[in-house]
């Protein structure tokens, strides 16, 4: 219904998507050319048995180049490990685009004289059946790619001028940096003044004669609540972990309090491409910045001379990276690999960062990688700022807790966050658990030996999974029975489930009692202050929740005070969906909303990119995606996290 | 156990804040949109309130659909299983004021004024009832 309505005053853009702006084309030095679309997003909910309409303001960036073009402009690589979003051109409307994945590069032998389908019409006749869009030239020159559209299961064939890329952050240029700027982090005012332009779309909204009654819903009274993590989250010795500002670094200068023991030596060794010798200076100076954040580990760092290597060819980068692993002599030390490399830039190089980090990955070395923007420059200085985000990622890949914390919240005595990496197009599926229990002890989980087929986890691989997790829970807590809650990224499939509920049944009856949350990141609206109804100027403060019904409620970790100003901006909450309760003392939604919102402020530490998530959500999702991209392995030996 | 409490009207207006709501009203960003015909707030300058009472509040609309509403799911009768979509040309659907198709399984949900006395031809009536006591979980 809302569907229907909507094509009436606006353009869809995506399924939840409309046009809220005219799209704005943007031209980079680069060469690539990108439009801008400003959306407005509605999705419709049910709060406690009364009905709404959750309003978003999305921006979205995609190329205007056709991939055909990004090819031959040289633009576009080809990497089946890295999923690309992507928009295709519909045969029947030219003004229709729909979203996909792609799915394959077909070789070059592949055009539009092969066949549209198997057994079919070639894509030429296919796709000049309503005008001539392509000659005999343009048919043996342009390149055809796969694109699985919408939720087909089988890949269809297009020709790659009729294909667009979907740009994500990574791959915006200056000029979109710039334009895009005017929509991100926008004050309260301005979202609210996008989102009410959105709503008066509904204006005169009828169903078949009768009208449908809309009004804003900051005049209902729904309940909205907020939990104080300040007074959940603990230190080891009972001190409060978060100050009243919500800041834990502070906590890092005492390192060997906390930890019973100083963070190891390290061996710090200098890996560049050659020609990128000129990094050095820079490379060390991160070195330093991020070893200086705990007192007295710098003091025990051996710094090793720089070495380089052909990034020629791919055999050959192995070949030097593989000599490089077997001169490492740490003696005794952790060895640690600070790298500077120059994102890839074409479809014919390959890409360096994933090798490195794998091949570094399987010896049990530490690798720390600097994003080169030049032969002589990186992208970040080696500032004390940059430092001190670097060494929380540094002490979670030397198996170490950042700042051990305690969260005794609902008697949980393990919090699990479980994702899977969607890896490649043709590639097999990463699952990975993270655990930390009530007292801050932190291990990862994979299910060894049991690769993922699709979207879900299957029962072999929970098993495997849950084993792991509780046979470690028995040898750290050195007891038989345990409370353990498990987060599940995204909806939880209602097949995974039924086999998750048998598994949890079993769990059950040997004395570990399992509570089953799916956390879904997508669909759950903004939070705005109001005052007598109208909107007020200014961010609601971190950690408020909302019940939705008996089993599911929304929860905002982000917010006031902001960790730098602007910096999360406005609320962007999540949904959390009790799937499975505890048998025994189930878990209220004040415990299961106070839980996972304390969990989110343990790991919320630096302004740009803190998470709204769960720290060991959070965690998985950093270590599943780096599987799936391959940069490291599948299967995790011990307890660090080489993705953080 | 840990319970939240309920955000209710917060503190006294300090003059931190006083000095914060003059600003905002100074603002150049001033709000400048027209009155859009809900109830509710007239949209403007003095959309933007005072910082004394507030209160966190989700951006969304609340919609009250007019009475008498039914839902009723359909299930395709096609032996050969085909998308709801193709099966909806040989056996149409019954008037409805909406509808919405699965692809898998190949199914038809209407949105009815008075529910249906019996399935149409080439379906099977899975479920029925007034709108809003079949919703659907806040599945997103």
């Amino acid at each position: 219904m809302i569907d229907t309505h909507l094509k009436t005053r606006t353009t869809r853009v995506t399924k939840y998507d409309w046009e809220l702006l005219p799209p704005v084309e943007i031209d980079s030095e680069t060469g690539t050319k990108a439009i801008l679309r400003v959306c407005a997003n509605f999705r419709h909910v049910t709060v406690q048995g009364t009905e709404y309409i959750v309003v978003d303001i999305r921006r979205k960036v995609e190329s205007s180049s056709s991939i055909q073009e990004e090819i031959e402009n040289g633009t576009f690589a080809w990497d089946p490990n890295i999923e690309v979003r992507v928009k295709a051109r519909s045969v029947a409307d030219s003004k229709r685009l729909r979203s996909g994945k792609l799915h394959s590069l077909m070789p070059r032998e592949v055009n539009l004289h092969s066949e549209a389908w198997d057994g079919g019409v070639s894509l030429l006749e296919y796709w000049n059946q309503l005008e001539e869009l392509y000659d005999l030239d343009s048919a043996e020159r342009l390149r055809v790619l796969e694109v699985k559209v919408g939720f087909q299961r089988k890949a269809t064939r297009y020709p790659a001028d009729q294909v667009y890329r979907v740009m994500t952050m990574e791959n915006w240029s200056k000029e979109v940096r710039t334009e895009v700027a005017e929509f991100l982090n926008l004050q309260p005012t301005e979202f609210f003044d996008f989102a009410t332009k959105a709503m008066r779309w509904f204006r005169g909204w009828a169903l078949k004669g009768s009208s449908i009654n809309v009004e804003y819903a900051q005049n209902d009274p729904l309940q909205v609540f907020q939990s104080d993590s300040r007074k959940v989250l603990q230190l080891p010795d009972g001190r409060p972990f978060l100050n009243q500002n919500f800041r834990w670094k502070q906590h890092l200068s005492n390192f060997e309090e906390l930890h019973s023991r100083p963070p190891p030596s390290i061996a710090a060794y200098f890996l560049v491409p050659k020609g990128y010798e000129g990094l050095i200076d820079q490379l060390h100076d991160h070195c330093k910045a991020i070893f200086k954040q705990i007192p007295g580990w710098f003091d025990r760092v051996v710094i090793h001379p720089v070495e380089s290597i052909d990034t020629s060819t791919r055999v050959r980068a192995e070949a030097d990276i593989g000599r490089f692993i077997e001169s490492v002599e740490p003696e005794g030390r952790q060895p640690v690999v600070f790298s500077a490399i120059l994102p890839r830039r074409s479809q014919d190089e390959f890409n360096l960062y994933p090798v490195l980090k794998r091949m570094l990955t399987l010896k049990d070395i530490v690798h720390q990688n600097f994003e080169a923007v030049s032969q002589n420059s990186l992208k970040a200085k080696g500032t004390d700022f940059v430092g001190h985000v670097n060494v929380l990622g540094m002490l979670l890949k030397c198996g170490f807790l950042p700042v051990p914390y305690v969260c005794e919240c609902g008697d949980v005595d393990i919090v699990c966050g479980i994702d899977i990496g969607r890896q490649g197009p043709n590639r097999s599926i990463a699952a990975v658990a993270v655990s930390i229990t009530r007292d801050g002890k932190l291990w990862g989980t994979t299910p060894e030996g049991t690769p993922q087929t699709g979207e879900t986890i299957g029962p072999d691989a929970l098993r495997n999974i849950l084993g792991g997790i509780v046979g470690r829970f028995n040898s750290v807590a050195k007891k038989s029975s345990g409370r353990i809650v498990i987060l599940r990224d995204g909806n939880t499939p209602q097949h995974e489930l039924q086999d998750a509920l048998q598994i949890l049944n079993e769990y059950r009856e040997i004395g570990i009692d399992i509570c089953w949350i799916s956390v879904l990141k997508s669909g759950t609206p903004r939070l705005l202050k109001f005052s007598d109804s109208k909107l007020v100027n200014e961010i609601p403060e971190k950690g408020h929740w909302m019940p939705l019904n008996e089993t599911e409620a929304w929860f905002w970790s982000t917010g006031k005070p902001e960790l730098k100003e602007g910096r999360p901006g406005i609320p962007q909450g999540a949904l959390m969906r009790i799937e499975s309760n505890f048998a025994e003392r189930p878990l209220e939604l004040s415990e299961c909303a106070t839980l996972l919102i304390a969990q989110a402020h343990a790991s919320q530490s630096q302004p740009w990119n803190s998470t709204r998530l769960p720290f060991v959500h959070h965690l998985a999702d950093k270590m599943a995606k780096s599987m799936g991209e391959g940069s490291i392995p599948l299967s995790l030996k011990n307890d660090r996290f080489p993705a953080a | 156990m840990h319970e939240g409490h309920l955000v209710g009207p917060a503190r006294a207006l300090s003059s931190r804040d006083f000095s914060a709501s003059v600003r905002l009203r100074n603002s150049a960003r001033a709000l400048s949109l027209p009155y859009l015909g809900f109830k509710g707030p007239r949209l403007g300058t003095s959309q933007v309130g005072e910082m004394m009472n507030a209160t966190p509040h989700p951006v969304m609309l609340k919609i009250e659909l007019p009475p008498g509403l039914h839902v009723c799911t359909l299930v395709s009768l096609d032996p050969k299983n085909r998308p709801a979509k193709q099966h909806v040309g040989d056996f149409p659907l019954p008037n409805n004021i909406s509808y919405n198709l699965d692809y898998n399984p190949s199914r038809a949900h209407l949105l009815l004024n008075q529910p249906l006395d019996s399935a149409p031809t080439g379906w099977t009536i899975q479920a029925q009832s007034p709108w809003g006591k079949l919703q659907p979980t806040n599945q997103i």
